[in-house]
């Protein structure tokens, strides 16, 4: 393992640069050699990968420059100052536009992007640290946990980010997770502002979905739709806690698990499955999910809000007067093609005490586009995505909104 | 397919309009049914899966006269596939018998969503004589997606040996969306009250 220099105490993006020895100009290297430092000497200084990199590098290369160079006057009628500004400007901008200020003067990281063996637990702290800055500026962990030390809280950060970046979750960081960190990371010293309506849903870093397919339709097209829901979890690397995987009903604070209630999980999301039918314990239980949960996607074809949905699916609406210990302060309310209508949204709400924002289709589209939908949903949570995205989902199906992510200028102010 | 004249078409038109009022939709039905023939069959048979209420027993009526279950057998063992499908799906609307038959034979078609599509419907209806159908579609067929259609029918089958078949499809299955459905499968049958 080569050693690593330390970003200086003083670093900041506009102070640092690199200069990569085989990329120099020939007349460069001559001026230089004239001035007193040999091809063989930046061989030296440039290390195993060739290149010569941050503060204290770049000052030890101007000390071997002898005394009336340094004083950047031109030599060979060049000034040598601006002709090594150039190259570091040049590989400054290189760097800006493949996003990688961060990492491309960390020999480690560099190695992993080129193939080379990946971050993970007992790797250098020093890349860590930076490869959990990033992390940290997409708001995927807390800076307090930003230490070098490749922990719990690291791996959980990045199987997250990997889970949002669409790559295979791994936990470690490889080259196609660094990769993506360059290129969604924002700008070194900025953070990405993530939609307060989110920081509202999520308990601590878990938002937990209820997921309620099928409501109403004959036993066939629930069938069709649970299948497509699981293929699209598996896809989506969710997985299914066994009813007799304790230790993690107990880590999800799920100790008595209700077994009409299927559980998947994901870094970052908890998902409460239920495919209710006429049967009084789906129905409970679908009741008992949703009013514990973060956000709660259904649909069904024959399924609609109100007295109609509170028959159907069991959701009872929270009155007023007694409000769940359970409910969340704040709840996503998702409904995919149901024949839902304005009226009906309004009676819902009207009888909701948690703040709760509802976004419904009414178009009427098959059991798979519905389980297609509720995914698609999934997706849109998974990334704290935005109205914009939520009425992608929805096509060109009739479409309502009420405020849900209104502000969506955090996210282009932050960008 | 039967070509349908331009007054049964725009009755159709009528049928299939969500802003029509239900005495509208009824007419239409009378015209539609009317005319006859096997090509409109399966128009009626798509709204009856949506309708409710009056319309949806007038529905049940005219397709009662045109034969509908007939028709669409007939459509599941000559038409070609994507007809096949279709008609496989529309047979989980009736629960008779012929249909069922029908239904069974199917799960052997060599067309992938005519197999899908007959194991679902008969999920819905739900009888025990398709236990061995079923259990042999889950057990054997090449395709993920008919194996877990057949499981998930299986879970809706009265009877004993549905569960049976389902552990036992659970211990050989090997590809995890399956195994996951077969659990749920075996869930639904304990829900329910079945022992263990």
């Amino acid at each position: 393992m080569v050693s690593v220099p330390r970003a200086p105490a003083n670093w900041s993006p506009t102070n640092v640069g690199y200069i990569v020895v085989d990329e120099l100009p020939q007349a460069l290297v001559g001026d230089l050699a004239d001035a007193g430092v040999s091809e063989e000497d930046l061989r030296e200084l440039a290390g195993r990968d060739g290149v010569i990199r941050g503060a204290d590098e770049l000052e030890n290369l101007f000390s071997r420059i002898d005394e009336p160079s340094r004083a950047l006057v031109a030599v060979n009628g060049r000034s040598l100052f601006d002709a090594l500004r150039a190259q570091v400007d040049r590989n400054r901008q290189r760097a800006d536009d493949r996003g990688g200020r961060r990492f491309l003067f960390d020999p480690v990281l560099v190695d992993v992007l080129e193939g080379g063996p990946s971050l993970g637990p007992r790797s250098n702290a020093e890349s860590v640290y930076r490869v959990e800055q990033a992390l940290s500026d997409l708001g995927l962990m807390a800076s307090a946990d930003v230490d070098g030390d490749y922990d719990a809280k690291t791996m959980e950060a990045v199987e997250r980010f990997q889970l949002e970046a669409d790559l295979p979750i791994t936990s470690r960081v490889d080259a196609p997770t660094l990769g993506a960190l360059i290129a969604l990371a924002p700008p070194p010293g900025s953070r990405l502002v993530r939609l307060p309506e989110y920081a509202r849903m999520a308990r601590g870093d878990n938002v937990q979905v209820t997921v309620a397919l099928g409501a109403g339709d004959r036993p066939s097209t629930r069938m069709r739709a649970e299948a497509e829901l699981v293929s699209g979890l598996l896809e989506r690397g969710y997985s299914r806690v066994s009813g007799d995987d304790v230790a993690t009903l107990e880590a999800l604070g799920l100790p008595g698990r209700d077994p009409h209630v299927d559980i998947w999980t994901a870094p970052g999301t908890t998902l409460f499955v239920v495919m209710p039918d006429d049967s009084a314990p789906e129905r409970i239980a679908t009741s008992r999910a949703a009013e514990a949960s973060d956000a709660v996607l259904f649909a069904g074809k024959r399924f609609t809000i109100g007295e109609s949905h509170r028959s159907r699916t069991g959701l009872r609406a929270r009155s007023p007067a007694r409000p769940s210990t359970n409910a969340p302060d704040y709840q996503l309310v998702c409904v995919s093609g149901c024949g839902a209508d304005a009226a009906a949204e309004d009676r819902l709400l009207a009888r909701t005490s948690v703040d709760t924002d509802l976004f419904s289709s009414a178009g009427a589209t098959s059991e798979r586009a519905r389980a297609r939908e509720v995914l698609g949903f999934l997706d849109v949570i998974a990334r704290q995505g935005s109205t914009d995205d939520l009425a992608a989902v929805l096509g060109r199906t009739a479409a309502t909104e009420r405020g849900f992510l209104s502000n969506r200028s955090n996210v282009t102010e932050a960008l | 397919m039967v070509a349908i004249a331009p007054d049964v078409r725009s009755a159709l038109a009528v049928l299939q309009d969500d802003r029509a009022s239900e005495a509208e939709r009824i007419r239409a039905v009378t015209i539609v049914s009317d005319f006859g023939g096997s090509g409109i069959v399966f128009p009626l048979a798509v709204e009856y899966a949506a309708a409710d209420g009056s319309l949806k027993t007038t529905l049940a009526y005219a397709l009662g006269r045109l034969d509908a279950t007939s028709v669409l057998a007939s459509e599941l063992a000559y038409g070609d596939a994507r007809t096949r499908a279709r008609a496989a799906e529309l047979l989980s609307l009736f629960n008779e018998d012929a249909a069922t038959r029908a239904l069974v034979g199917a799960l052997r078609d060599p067309d992938t969503d005519v197999r899908i599509n007959a194991a679902y419907a008969l999920g819905d209806h739900q009888d025990p004589s398709t236990l061995t159908a079923l259990t042999e579609g889950m057990r054997s067929d090449t395709v993920p997606a008919v194996r877990s259609a057949c499981a998930l029918a299986l879970a809706a089958l009265p009877g004993p040996g549905a569960r049976a078949a389902l552990e036992t499809a659970a211990q050989h299955e090997d590809v995890v969306s399956v195994i996951i459905l077969i659990e749920r499968a075996i869930q639904r049958r304990i829900d329910r009250g079945e022992a263990e």
